[in-house]
């Protein structure tokens, strides 16, 4: 079992997550309360991770961290290391591929709230951003805790970005996926088994909560 | 808010682990495998350091290392790849010839296959029709997919046998394949037929070709990194390499 790896597996879902909070708050109010021209682009360039293959996504990704690249040169000069193949490279990965996990379940929940209930609250005296933090995050609260649970098991598993552009540095970017990869070429297939099955455990915890949480809050609407 | 306290002493404590890591990360081709783990025991033993090591395929790790992956010293089954980056001037000092690799080709206990080192029942079984999937590293970067290649165009079979052809992402995935029971035969690094738990699930010949081992610091290495170089080349580490079926020349170093 390399804990090593689960470490840096869990503190990239981690990180994600936090960081898909506000990002994906932020994106899923502006689409689901606005109604601009270019909204259907935006939406599916959100949801375009969902489709396209790991493979495509890390190519990007590759070239696009590269030192020579603008992000890739900007980056070097803020912090003196290279974007690519380290954990903040990773980081940045899989807030991009785990996006639309965060802002589908946000705007499915945010939607639901009736417009009535805002302009309640706004009659009542309420600013635009009381109503927001006393109003519509309490009632879009099954949304995020949705989006929050996907983001984080869904970075557990990534594997494909992670593989183009991780590298399989040990402590940096070898996470849990890589590291049953690496396992099983090695032949350690005690090793493989453990740590699938942990990733196993998580899955199936993570997605019972979704599920389970999502049905006991149904009947209130 | 303990929570918050949490995650960000998980931060912190990544943030100083990188920083206060003395350590070098080391890229290597597939087939050391078996034989680096040992080296590396022996040289933190001998000075407490720490060494990580990722592998890879050597052409991945060459791309790797062209986009910027903080190796410090690079271990290539090809000499191609070690070329490729110094005329890039992304290496640093001179290259050092550590070994020469074999390769084998292996047969699983299920294949019926008969192995010759001419790859002639090979030749046969394939105009009979007879001849199930072989498994080879993807010639286009892993250098026993290469020398597999260059075997296979000797028989005179690299056309012919295509549609057999199993490409596995590197020199480790060809004997994973290799193992199943539906494939016939597999290109696969000598070293890890010394392994009992996989030599005792087949049979090999050795083949008439062998791999350049070179190693090289990467632009930018520690002096851990040069400290590790000089080590594989002293008298206790050419016998780890060789009891992992590496052969090493005898010049006095």
């Amino acid at each position: 079992m390399d804990w090593q790896a689960f470490q840096v597996s869990i503190m990239l879902a981690v990180l994600t997550c936090l960081s898909l909070l506000p990002i994906g708050l932020a994106l899923a109010y502006l689409l689901v309360k606005s109604n601009f021209m270019g909204r259907g682009i935006i939406e599916a360039i959100i949801t375009l991770p969902l489709v396209l293959p790991p493979t495509v996504l890390g190519y990007f990704l590759l070239v696009g961290m590269d030192n020579d690249s603008f992000l890739g040169s900007m980056f070097v000069s803020l912090t003196g290391q290279s974007l690519a193949f380290s954990f903040a490279g990773l980081w940045f990965a899989s807030i991009i591929y785990s996006l639309p996990f965060a802002v589908q379940p946000m705007m499915r929940s945010l939607e639901k709230i009736e417009p009535e209930i805002r302009e309640a609250a706004w009659c009542s005296g309420l600013s635009k951003w009381r109503t927001f933090f006393k109003i519509e995050l309490p009632l879009a609260w099954p949304g995020i805790i949705t989006a929050m649970v996907l983001c984080f098991s869904h970075t557990l598993g990534e594997f494909g970005v992670v593989l183009m552009i991780g590298g399989n540095i040990a402590g940096e970017t070898r996470t849990l996926s890589i590291a049953i990869y690496d396992s099983v070429l090695a032949f350690e297939y005690q090793q493989a088994q453990s740590m699938s099955l942990i990733l196993l455990a998580i899955a199936l915890v993570t997605i019972s909560v979704v599920y389970s949480f999502n049905r006991t809050r149904v009947p209130r609407f | 808010m303990k929570f918050i306290h949490y995650i960000l002493g998980l931060f912190l404590y990544c943030c100083i682990s990188s920083l206060t890591a003395s350590e070098i990360q080391i890229a290597a081709a597939a087939n050391l495998r078996y034989v680096l783990p040992a080296l590396i025991v022996e040289f933190e033993q001998q000075t407490g350091h720490h060494i990580n090591v990722s592998y890879a395929a050597s052409g991945t790790l060459t791309t790797q290392i062209q986009h910027g992956a903080p190796f410090d010293v690079f271990f290539s089954a090809d000499p191609a790849y070690i070329q490729l980056l110094s005329a890039e001037g992304l290496t640093e000092g001179e290259v050092i010839d550590f070994a020469q690799a074999q390769i084998v080709l292996f047969a699983s206990t299920q294949s019926s296959l008969n192995l010759d080192a001419d790859l002639k029942n090979m030749q046969a079984a394939l105009e009979r029709g007879e001849l199930g999937k072989i498994a080879i590293a993807n010639p286009m970067h892993a250098p026993y997919g290469q020398a597999a290649q260059k075997l296979l165009k000797q028989a005179g079979i690299w056309q012919e046998i295509q549609p057999q052809l199993l490409i596995a992402e590197n020199a480790s995935q060809a004997l994973q394949f290799a193992l199943s029971s539906q494939v016939d035969a597999g290109f696969v690094p000598y070293s890890s037929m010394l392994q009992p738990q996989i030599s005792a699930k087949g049979r090999y010949i050795k083949l008439a070709e062998s791999l350049a081992q070179q190693a090289v610091l990467i632009r930018g290495a520690s002096s851990l990194a040069q400290q590790f170089l000089a080590f594989i080349q002293t008298e206790p580490a050419k016998a780890i390499f060789r009891a992992q079926g590496f052969i090493v020349e005898d010049k006095a170093s």
